[in-house]
């Protein structure tokens, strides 16, 4: 009974995954001519697209750098660092299409370059309380700090794809481009990921899916 | 299948990238498995408290601003264009060909005054450099151009030496 339902809630969840990605404005997997035309405006330099355009996926290059970084302050130099490569190479986005997972792409290799950068210079493991330190961190249940500790003992190429995938809902091939690395690898860490989350968390719901 | 094969591909059908086949299989395999049903959805679970953690995520105050800062601050000039790479290897390309010429006379007067050779009796060697020299022209101006794509792939978009990100 459980397993049926979830297996109807699997297309749920895979067409929540491919429209949500945008998770400001929700265009992932779902852009639309006008949102071609923001990004093509954007691209020849037009000030207030390119403004929309940043308005629009701060979220979603926010939430994509601190779940591979873990580190609040790390991931808002991302978030900055994305925006300012993305609008230095806008000439190389031949098909604005493809715009949500060229961004990703240069969000979670400057996301892992960071980590690089700061494994190499020793700085402290990831804080994963360091997120309690922010304005809503009364707000923040036990689970979500759980889940931010479970993420932290992934390598950063694990928490990259599975932020990619559980976040916005990029399907096996697209994971791949992002990453530049062959859709067996994409399957093979996702799945050592989530196993390593689920052991983490430990915390099977009551019920399953709901 | 066995209950290791289908806990390998658990992941896989949890997105639903296995072929219809497999997936059958395993939907098959989970309604008379408790074990496996009981890992899928503790897997299935887990996913679904990442995305809820990672929503839940607070934007931190100010970092819109932060990001137009540095990007509208950008000076216009430091911005690598394509249309400068071009107008690079079309210099290249041009510089190529003008010096041809002068080559390809200047060779021509020198092995002529080495060797002593009348125009008459050798009427077929400007031919023969008029090629040679059209030939180089051929190569310059590809090499130009060639130049100027390695250039725009190699300096990127971060001008770091990595390629485009175009997917």
């Amino acid at each position: 009974m459980a397993v049926r339902y979830t297996i109807q809630r699997i297309g749920v969840h895979r067409e929540i995954g491919r429209g949500r990605g945008l998770c400001d404005g929700g265009i992932i997997g779902g852009m639309n001519e006008a949102d071609w035309a923001l990004v093509r405006r954007a691209q020849r330099g037009d000030r207030d697209a390119v403004t929309t355009v940043i308005t629009r996926y701060q979220g979603y290059v926010y939430r994509t750098a601190y779940g591979i970084v873990q580190y609040a302050a790390d991931a808002e130099d991302v978030t900055q660092e994305t925006f300012l490569k993305m609008y230095r190479s806008f000439q190389t986005l031949h098909d604005v299409r493809t715009f949500p997972s060229w961004l990703a792409r240069i969000a979670t290799r400057t996301a892992l370059d960071r980590v690089a950068q700061r494994e190499r210079t020793h700085l402290a493991s990831p804080d994963v309380l360091e997120a309690t330190a922010a304005p809503d961190a009364v707000h923040r249940s036990d689970l979500q700090i759980d889940v931010a500790r479970a993420l932290a003992d992934l390598t950063p190429a694990h928490r990259a794809v599975l932020v990619l995938r559980e976040v916005y809902g990029f399907d096996y091939a697209e994971l791949a481009q992002i990453l530049d690395v062959p859709v067996g690898t994409v399957r093979s860490r996702l799945h050592h990921a989530r196993m390593q989350l689920r052991t983490a968390l430990d915390a099977p719901e009551e019920g399953g899916s709901r | 299948m066995r209950c290791h094969d289908i806990e390998a591909q658990l992941s896989a059908y949890l997105d639903a990238e296995l072929d219809r086949e497999t997936h059958a299989a395993i939907t098959a395999h989970l309604n008379r498995c408790p074990q496996c049903q009981a890992t899928f959805l503790t897997l299935e679970a887990a996913a679904r408290q990442v995305r809820a953690a990672l929503d839940a995520l607070p934007m931190p105050p100010g970092l819109e601003a932060g990001i137009l800062a540095q990007v509208f601050n950008e000076s216009p000039d430091a911005r690598p264009s394509a249309t400068r790479w071009v107008a690079l290897g079309a210099l290249v390309t041009v510089a190529g060909l003008l010096g041809i010429a002068p080559i390809t006379i200047v060779g021509w007067s020198t092995v002529r005054l080495l060797l002593g050779l009348t125009w008459h009796s050798i009427a077929f060697v400007p031919g023969l450099l008029g090629g040679v020299g059209t030939l180089a022209a051929i190569v310059a101006a590809a090499g130009g151009g060639l130049g100027a794509l390695l250039l725009v792939g190699r300096l990127g978009p971060h001008g770091d030496g990595r390629p485009s990100y175009e997917p």
